[in-house]
């Protein structure tokens, strides 16, 4: 504006030169302004977020918070999302989209304390190598996962199975009505905090394996022993070891978990007075009595029936199916169990991924369980259930097993056989190291027979193994994060006046009445 | 009321108006002539605010219109030559538009804006869309656009221009109405809009002053352009004191300036009298004593129009102040 | 702010009293009308998952936001600049910016009743006896409202720059895709400093992360605000350039 007021006119070139000059000079004076505007709107004291949802669905709950303050030093979060292919583009997105935004919260809640790093996707000239060279140094070979790493610890959280679980619906419509696929369940805040609390653990939690009443062993490869569960276990991040009442006194303190696993002989008096100290102060058993059954104080069955789990007398047999498709009985065969999906417990951690992965569980000479008195406020779930095509096989009078139904004198299925009880300590025991003593819970499982655990069943059920003595030794995880239940509105659209009414609003009304106001401004300037 | 001083806009290389100063007094009515390109709209978009002078400085209603640009804009009806109207609105609506503008009261809005509408013809059409009217009707709105906040000054940017000649009358009518009320500036590059309508009259060429003044003063001053025309037959120049001989006599009445003789093919001589007041009488007095065979006798005003020419066409170099 | 006011009313019914405005409305409701039957639909009568496709989850609003605030702001400034009427306007007693700023909201007002009809899909929901979650869907209305404000700016600047209409609504097109597709052009280079610097001006990924998931957030209200008004702040300034011219 000065320009106007001079008295003596500067050529047209410095002019121009001074009027591109005061241009540019706008134009960076009001991009630092905006920038910083946004810079400072982004500071954590001067900024502000509401959670509209009714669920509150956008916000960290108290105890991820607590988890995160108590975290011991910078942990590392790598996101590795990419497009899901069909059908599950828009649902995949969306779980993505409310996963980032929760790892968002949780490092804007404390960004010294959390690093989120984010690798999109890039093709293999434009950094792809990288890419991968970084997805190879976090030990991961898929995408669709983050990587929660605290020093060398790191765990890959996976989008399907561990934060989301989803329908997949009908979407080719080949059997019957379209059905898009649908969420069933996000638990992406409890992922985040599992992760967390994974690899920030100050010890591998350690599992205690009883042995000297005739255990199977642990370090063995034979077909009947638990070698291959043992490493299965050291590698998932759990440290093992045997615990020989006799030779090492009381269980330690910092025992997460505590497996019993086919005794053959009772426990002693002073060994069960350990036992029964250690679940009271919180402690977790997996236990499966031996094949003998052995009854009597100090036994497995005299331990699980305090706990509420009655283990019964009879083996669960089932018909083997021949290559005709036809029932064969009269074989030891028969009593091999397998469960599929139909026989799991929905909603238990332990079963819920085996159902979603399909996967199966094979027991051999199974005993029953049955439902006891648990111990105060305890709750007892059955986990895994045979079908009805099985029985509970008793000896026979020689001691002989028949493996045929013996409709009279026995029961049919179905049958437990893995149940679990859990039930608040009654005394309150020492913090177990690394884990989060917000609340505590003992947790028991038991199976019906030790050669689920064996080697030559391990493969098959791996998962299931695994999957237990997480549940078991990592109560925290599950317990300090409430699961939180989407909001889930909806409207009967099968109801044709409902339908109806919505097509005559939105798809008739709204565009009629804008045409309508439309033509009668055109005919009001007309006249 | 306005005045300029020492305004100068350069569009990059170049100069549109260079060094322009003048002033205006309150309840004149000035005309702009110039011809086309001569920097008349850019020295009116200059002191409507629109454009900022390159250099110099210009104050209209006493507010400086680069620094109390708004001030400016309070005081001035502005009319752009290309009579800027939303085509989509009704004549009333265009109007009750420039009144908010204006900040005018709804009270206001509804007396002044059938009065203005009435003034300039267009009341009965009020309803009218300006996107189907004609060009002078347009024109009138948009007279009447600037009216409506009854500015102190107004200046039109070329009123007549595409009009037919009886809506010129009709537009010059009404500035000359305006004359006295608001103080005008009329620009044009067609000579008879301006005489018509502008007692003074500043000429623009190539973005200078050519001059400024009533008309009758740039007229006066540029002198010589008057003369009393005075054809003689030949055989009374050969008899008498010969052609020398009759300008010499000529010359030697009072008033006269200059005496230019021709001779005309059919044997008669012209005599051009220049002068400032008509000496037809002492001429054919003269004559009459003399006994000089008189066939014409002629009293030839100058007009505007040659000054304008002679400006437009460069024979005066120099600016023509008169003194205003 | 009374000129303001005049230049807004003035924008505004010359954007409905002409029948183009409610064809363009007509049209684009029709649009999201069958698309917000059919997710119901498709979903099984999921209220949330159509409200929030409805407030600009998808796609296709998107490629509509692309076309329609350049056809709004396209005439509002390049072609007045054209037939003289921004003369007249800034000859009048209003200063450039409620000038730019009176045309803006008119524009803006025009989108924010374009997505209004997400807020009239909800209540007609709720009328039909299943309401809907009503803060998100006010935030997700809110945030889809504030990013067409920033196309619109973005409308403006780009109408302020050029006098023929018909370049304005193409340069703002091309605006418009840049900020909409910024993420996936950086995409194509290899430097994790730029992802990162075009991931905090990324508009679609702060709208999805805040407005649709029903979180309001200062900072993001504050990205909004500020980068239009950067916009309409360079478009006053255009206006203000073309003086000098």
């Amino acid at each position: 504006m000065a320009l106007g007021a001079q008295v003596k006119a500067p050529s047209a070139r410095i002019v121009r030169l001074r009027i591109l000059i005061t241009v540019c000079l706008n134009l960076v004076i009001a991009l630092v302004l905006t920038g910083g505007l946004v810079w400072l709107a982004g500071r954590p004291g001067l900024r502000h977020r509401v959670d509209l949802t009714i669920n509150q669905e956008n916000t960290l709950d108290e105890n991820a918070r607590a988890i995160i303050d108590q975290l011991p030093g910078p942990v590392e979060i790598d996101v590795f999302f990419r497009p899901f292919g069909p059908p599950l583009e828009a649902i995949g997105a969306q779980i993505q989209g409310r996963m980032f935004e929760i790892l968002i919260l949780a490092e804007e809640y404390a960004p010294d304390k959390i690093k989120l790093t984010n690798h999109p996707y890039a093709p293999p000239g434009a950094g792809g190598a990288e890419l991968m060279a970084e997805m190879q140094r976090l030990g991961i070979s898929e995408s669709n996962l983050f990587v929660v790493s605290y020093g060398d610890r790191r765990v890959a959280m996976k989008l399907l199975g561990e934060v989301a679980e989803i329908d997949l619906g009908n979407p080719t419509r080949r059997q019957g009505a379209y059905r898009p696929p649908s969420l069933v369940s996000f638990t992406g805040l409890q992922s985040l905090v599992k992760g967390l609390l994974r690899v920030t653990q100050g010890e591998k939690p350690l599992i205690l394996f009883t042995s000297g009443q005739g255990e199977r062993a642990i370090f063995e490869s034979e077909d009947r022993d638990l070698g291959k569960l043992h490493t299965a276990l050291v590698a998932d991040g759990f440290r093992v070891e045997k615990w020989d009442p006799s030779e090492d006194g009381a269980i330690p303190e910092e025992c997460a978990g505590l497996a019993i696993i086919g005794p053959e002989e009772p426990f002693s008096v002073e060994a069960t007075g350990w036992i029964a100290e250690y679940v009271r102060g919180g402690g977790s058993i997996i236990a499966a009595p031996g094949l003998r059954l052995t009854g009597g104080q100090g036994s497995v069955t005299d331990i699980l029936s305090r706990l509420g789990i009655i283990v019964q007398p009879g083996i669960i047999c089932q018909p083997v199916i021949n290559a005709a498709g036809m029932p064969v009985f009269e074989s030891p065969k028969c009593a091999e169990v397998i469960l599929r999906s139909d026989g799991m417990r929905t909603t238990h951690p332990i079963t819920e991924p085996l159902r979603r992965g399909d996967r199966r569980v094979r027991l051999i000479f199974s005993h029953g369980l049955e439902r006891g008195t648990p111990p105060r406020e305890g709750i007892l779930l059955d986990i895994l259930r045979t079908t009805e095509y099985t029985w509970e096989e008793f000896p026979n009078e020689d001691g002989s097993f028949g493996w045929r139904w013996d409709q009279g004198r026995e029961r049919e299925g179905p049958f437990t056989v893995a149940m679990t009880s859990t039930f608040p300590p009654t005394v309150m025991g020492p913090v177990i190291p690394g884990t989060n003593s917000l609340q505590r819970e003992c947790r028991v499982l038991a199976l019906g027979t030790p050669e689920a655990f064996v080697n030559a069943l391990f493969d098959v059920n791996r998962d299931f193994l695994i999957n237990s003595f997480n549940w078991a030794s990592e109560r925290e995880f599950r317990v300090s994060v409430s699961p939180r239940k989407l909001d889930d509105r909806r409207i009967a659209v099968g109801q044709d006046r409902t339908l109806f009414y919505l097509n005559l609003i939105a798809i008739w009304g709204l565009p009629l009445l804008c045409l309508g106001l439309g033509g009668l401004a055109a005919w009001r300037r007309r006249r | 009321m306005i005045s300029a001083s020492h305004l100068s806009r350069r569009f990059g290389p170049l100069v549109a108006i260079d060094d322009l100063s003048f002033e205006i007094e309150a309840g004149e009515v000035v005309g702009f002539l110039g011809p086309n390109g001569a920097g008349k709209t850019t020295t009116l978009r200059i002191l409507a605010g629109f454009l900022p002078a390159s250099a110099g400085s210009a104050s209209v209603a006493g507010y400086d219109v680069l620094r109390q640009s708004m001030e400016v804009r309070k005081h001035i009806g502005y009319l752009a030559e290309t009579v800027p109207l939303y085509r989509e609105h009704r004549i009333e609506e265009m109007l009750d538009f420039q009144g908010r503008l204006h900040g005018l009261s709804r009270k206001e809005r509804k007396l002044r804006i059938p009065k203005v509408l009435d003034r300039v013809g267009v009341l009965d059409r009020r309803r009218q869309l300006v996107g189907h009217l004609s060009r002078g009707l347009r024109q009138r709105v948009g007279l009447a656009t600037a009216l409506l906040p009854d500015p102190e000054v107004l200046i039109l940017d070329e009123p007549t221009s595409g009009l037919d000649p009886l809506q010129r009358i009709e537009v010059r009518r009404l500035i000359q109405d305006l004359a006295g009320q608001h103080t005008v500036i009329v620009s044009s590059h067609i000579l008879p809009e301006i005489e018509a309508v502008c007692p003074r009259v500043l000429i623009l060429s190539k973005g200078r002053l050519a001059a400024d003044g009533s008309q009758e003063e740039l007229v006066r001053t540029l002198g010589g352009a008057s003369h009393v025309r005075l054809e003689v037959a030949g055989h009374a120049a050969i008899s008498g004191p010969g052609i020398e001989g009759v300008s010499a006599r000529l010359r030697e009445l009072p008033g006269v300036s200059e005496v230019e003789e021709h001779s005309l093919d059919d044997g008669y001589t012209a005599f051009e009298v220049s002068c400032e007041v008509d000496l037809r009488r002492e001429v054919g007095e003269l004559s009459n004593h003399e006994g000089w065979t008189v066939r014409e006798l002629s009293w030839r005003k100058a007009t505007l129009e040659e000054l304008f020419a002679r400006i437009a066409l460069e024979l005066d170099s120099e600016p023509v102040e008169t003194g205003a | 702010m009374k000129g303001l006011a005049t230049i807004y009313r003035r924008e505004l019914a010359g954007l409905f009293v002409a029948p183009l405005a409610w064809i363009l409305l007509s049209i684009s409701y029709a649009m999201t009308g069958w698309l917000f039957v059919t997710i119901l639909k498709d979903t099984g009568g999921d209220i949330i998952a159509s409200v929030r496709f409805s407030s600009g989850e998808s796609l296709p609003y998107w490629a509509f936001m692309i076309f329609l605030p350049p056809l709004l702001t396209m005439r509002m400034i390049s072609e007045e600049s054209r037939n003289g009427l921004l003369e007249f306007l800034l000859t009048s007693p209003v200063s450039d910016g409620a000038v730019v700023l009176g045309k803006f909201l008119a524009a803006w007002t025009f989108m924010a009743l374009f997505w209004s009809s997400n807020l009239i899909y909800a209540a007609a929901l709720h009328g039909l006896g299943a309401p809907p979650d009503w803060p998100p869907v006010l935030g997700g209305f809110l945030g889809a409202v504030l990013v067409s404000g920033l196309f619109c700016s973005i409308g403006m600047l780009s109408s302020s720059l050029t006098s023929t209409p018909i370049l304005a609504a193409f340069g703002a097109f091309i605006g418009n895709v840049l900020v909409l597709l910024l993420p996936h052009l950086a995409g194509l280079f290899d430097a994790t400093w730029l992802h990162e610097e075009v991931e905090s001006v990324d508009v679609m990924s702060h709208f999805h992360r805040t407005f649709l998931v029903g979180l309001l957030d200062t900072k993001v209200l504050v990205f909004f605000s500020a980068w239009t008004g950067f916009f309409l702040f360079m478009a006053s300034r255009a206006v203000e350039a073309k003086r000098w011219r």
